[in-house]
């Protein structure tokens, strides 16, 4: 079946309402959200591609099976960003690993410590990454996440609220120490916020 | 190079998943949210349980024991109601968490909620009287419940502070036989001036009560105040109970016998 063009400018809700009875409609959802939420699966993994694909069709898979469980009071992408999430933590956790961001490019790396101290002093690039992804993968992964939702994926405290299952003052605790920690880590390291 | 969404389409036809029926969504709620209510009530009960002892003490004569009131609470109110009830509660709050919308608030809002909730409604169940129903059947059905219940009376006991509680064996003129809650037999002596609070009616053979005064010579107390020793048991008055009249008693609590 194809759907008509008309369609692909829908809202997520209504693309929810077609999708309960048609799961083609379900298809222009997950074309959607593919690709930010692979991004986002790299983000607080170290899956492989591959790997990231297999677990993005099993999260659509149970977004499309819980799709009359979506309450509209919430966004629909922070409800797909839940499912995501929980769902990579269980992939982890199968797999007795732990969650780490060792998959972030260069670039992501360098965006999450800048603006999470808001360092400004420019350092040599290769000794400054190298660091920053050491330090970034020694912090636990309640602060690591929250740092990687505010500043990579720019998810405001409502939505991280409604993804993480948190109270918005819990979330807002957890980016403060998260940075709080970055930011020691960092002076241990030698890297001075000016 | 894989197309996830077509073959995530693919696989949702060839498999003939379903989304769940919303009305399976709609019962997981139902039953999310009879628990927290269920688990509520039964943490009102136990509330109500715990000021039903509360208001059956005597707090008039709390002074005349040792130790400090939380000690004094927690020593005369049944263990068994204190853990209950702090159960219920936590379970209540995880239970709320676990709702649709439970995340958004925090720990101490949701616990202030629930707290307030069982407070209010076991006030209610207190003014019903359903908590003194349930305490005679547990009473009637559970012998370890009774004696746990029993036990509660030898908070009373302190002979070096001169207080003895227990049942009245004999009465003579000036003379009463009393059995401790362990069973040793007293002679307490009491005169003219002797306090019998007048709640207590007449003395007679097999009522309890607290005798407060001096330890005369072993197993022999020279009564001053003789009070009823409130047990849990029918009646209707909210908060009424009728205490010592604080004009006739010492100011200060007795001394221990020299």
């Amino acid at each position: 079946m194809n759907i008509p063009k008309k369609y692909q400018d829908k809202t997520d809700l209504e693309l929810v309402e077609f999708a309960k009875k048609d799961p083609e409609y379900f298809g222009l959802l997950m074309a959607r959200y593919e690709e930010p939420l692979s991004r986002y699966i790299k983000r607080i993994s170290y899956f492989s591609e591959e790997d990231r694909k297999d677990i993005l069709q099993e999260v659509f898979i149970k977004v499309y099976k819980n799709i009359n469980d979506y309450d509209i009071s919430l966004k629909f992408s922070s409800w797909i960003y839940r499912i995501t999430r929980n769902h990579t933590i269980d992939q982890i956790r199968k797999l007795n690993g732990k969650p780490a961001i060792s998959s972030l490019d260069n670039n992501e790396l360098a965006n999450l410590v800048k603006s999470s101290i808001h360092l400004e002093k420019d350092f040599s690039k290769k000794d400054f990454l190298r660091t920053a992804r050491q330090i970034i993968n020694t912090l636990p992964l309640k602060y690591k996440e929250v740092l990687v939702l505010k500043f990579l994926e720019e998810k405001n405290y409502e939505e991280m609220m409604d993804i993480l299952r948190k109270p918005k003052g819990s979330i807002a605790t957890l980016v403060r120490r998260g940075r709080k920690l970055l930011l020691e880590k960092m002076k241990d390291q030698g890297i001075y916020r000016f | 190079m894989k197309d996830l969404v077509k073959d995530t389409i693919g696989k949702i036809k060839k498999e003939k998943i379903k989304p769940i029926p919303k009305w399976r969504f709609i019962l997981d709620n139902f039953i999310l949210w009879a628990s927290f209510f269920f688990l509520v009530c039964f943490g009102a009960i136990s509330f109500a349980i715990i000021i039903r002892f509360a208001s059956d003490l005597d707090w008039s004569i709390y002074k005349y024991l040792s130790g400090n009131f939380v000690k004094f609470f927690l020593t005369m109110i049944p263990y068994i109601w204190l853990v209950l009830f702090a159960i219920f509660l936590i379970f209540a709050l995880l239970n709320f968490r676990k709702t649709k919308k439970g995340y958004r608030y925090n720990w101490f809002a949701i616990g202030g909620l629930v707290l307030v909730l069982s407070i209010g409604l076991g006030l209610l169940v207190r003014v019903i009287g359903v908590e003194e129903k349930l305490n005679n059947v547990f009473i009637k059905k559970i012998p370890p419940y009774e004696k746990m219940i029993h036990n509660r009376e030898k908070g009373w006991l302190q002979p070096a502070r001169g207080v003895i509680p227990g049942e009245i064996i004999t009465i003579d003129n000036d003379e009463i036989t009393l059995r401790d809650p362990e069973n040793n037999l007293w002679d307490v002596i009491f005169e003219d001036n002797t306090i019998i609070r007048e709640d207590l009616g007449e003395l007679r053979e097999g009522e309890k009560v607290i005798v407060i005064g001096e330890i005369e010579k072993e197993n022999t107390i020279r009564a001053k105040i003789i009070c009823p020793l409130r047990q849990m048991k029918p009646k209707r008055k909210f908060f009424l109970n009728k205490r010592l009249d604080p004009k006739t008693l010492p100011l200060t609590p007795l001394t221990s016998p020299s």
